[in-house]
């Protein structure tokens, strides 16, 4: 990520995850990513390995949604929803690490969704520095 | 001028015992300063009774240093397995690999013992089909010594303050080699995923398992993370050969 991104509730409505766009490796250019939003094309029908490393801050008693969601058929086809029960200033990483089909006639994003405001942050930071945190990947498996 | 080529190859091997064609200083044996052109066969090796070999259909020429004869070998580097490609004591291997992923959610009641697994059975890679998974179990071997990377991201639902243990069971030995146990932190009924990322020694001679326990609680282990907009597989275990 370029910056933290919040959002307000989504009910269960996923966003799209926005600034998203410090591009690491996208060896097909088939990637986009902006301040608000983000998308991606596979090149190939094939299984593919998706990572996410996603730390969140939100109210404690909920569970945040985050995962790929297809675009083309309007649902998630990978994601975690683990429960967050920690306070608002703390925080939580999510890992999704999953194999799923995908299609190169769909199109795909990275995608959040909580029944309450959340920031998925762009840095780890303290007194001692600071680094990335949120990070997510996809790859072909076969 | 076939008087004057003979007069010079019987000069260069009398003085020299060393041919040159485009040059009056050759550096070896024969030493043409200029290039060849070759329509058949190159026979490398042999002796003065044998003949040399001209190689198999994709051998390549390696040489094996100062005065021996380059001999025709495989293409190293080329493996024939799917994977990833690794070096391992100056030879390209492909590594051991397996990911799995569960068909269904698993679970079971306090357990004082590690249990294998169930419904860790689609199979994603088993690039050595080492790996068997079935409802109830699972196990596999590595196929040579060495040190493998293991990856598990796990689902759970347990109970609030317990610690269940996931990780990579010694049959052989009846130990954990590798396992994480955080606590439980989540509601009873709610969900916490459990990452273990390590590498570990693992043995040829040896039957491993995947397993789950819990002194405390019972506890599932999730297939799917699935809501009213859709579902996807949560739970992935990954074993793969570093060196």
């Amino acid at each position: 990520m370029s910056a933290d991104f919040s959002n307000g509730a989504t009910g269960g409505i996923p966003v799209v995850i926005g600034n998203l766009n410090n591009v690491i490796i996208d060896n097909y250019s088939a990637y986009t990513g902006t301040r608000m939003s983000n998308s991606f094309l596979v090149k190939s029908d094939g299984l593919y390995q998706i990572k996410m490393n996603i730390q969140i801050a939100t109210d404690r008693g909920t569970s945040p949604v985050i995962g790929v969601w297809d675009n083309t058929i309007g649902k998630w086809v990978a994601r975690v929803n683990d429960y967050f029960d920690l306070p608002w200033e703390e925080y939580h990483t999510y890992t999704l690490i999953a194999a799923v089909p995908l299609l190169a006639t769909h199109t795909y994003s990275f995608k959040a969704a909580n029944t309450s405001s959340f920031t998925i942050r762009h840095l780890s930071s303290g007194e001692t520095g600071s680094a990335p945190i949120s990070q997510v990947s996809v790859k072909r498996v076969r | 001028m076939k008087k004057t080529i003979l007069g010079l190859f019987l000069y260069s091997s009398l003085l020299q015992a060393q041919l040159g064609i485009g040059t009056p200083t050759p550096q070896e044996t024969f030493h043409i300063n200029g290039s060849l052109q070759v329509t058949n066969s190159i026979f490398f090796g042999g002796d003065a009774y044998t003949k040399g070999s001209s190689g198999l259909p994709g051998q390549v020429l390696k040489s094996n240093g100062p005065g021996e004869s380059p001999s025709w070998t495989e293409l190293a580097g080329v493996p024939k397995a799917t994977g990833t490609v690794i070096a391992v004591d100056g030879a390209f291997i492909v590594a051991q690999e397996i990911t799995v992923q569960m068909t269904s959610d698993f679970s079971s009641g306090t357990t004082n013992n590690a249990l294998p697994i169930g419904n860790l059975n689609n199979e994603i890679i088993d690039n050595q089909d080492s790996y068997s998974g079935n409802r109830t179990s699972n196990s596999f071997e590595v196929s040579a010594d060495g040190i493998y990377q293991v990856t598990m991201n796990m689902q759970l639902e347990s109970k609030k303050g317990t610690n269940p243990v996931v990780g990579i069971w010694d049959d052989k030995n009846g130990s954990w080699i590798a396992c994480v146990n955080d606590t439980f932190v989540a509601p009873n009924d709610e969900l916490q995923t459990y990452t273990l990322v390590t590498s570990v020694k693992m043995l040829a001679n040896n039957t491993y398992s995947f397993r789950v326990s819990n002194l405390n609680a019972g506890f599932t282990i999730k297939h799917l993370s699935k809501g009213t907009t859709g579902s996807g597989p949560v739970t992935q275990i990954c074993l793969k050969r570093l060196k």
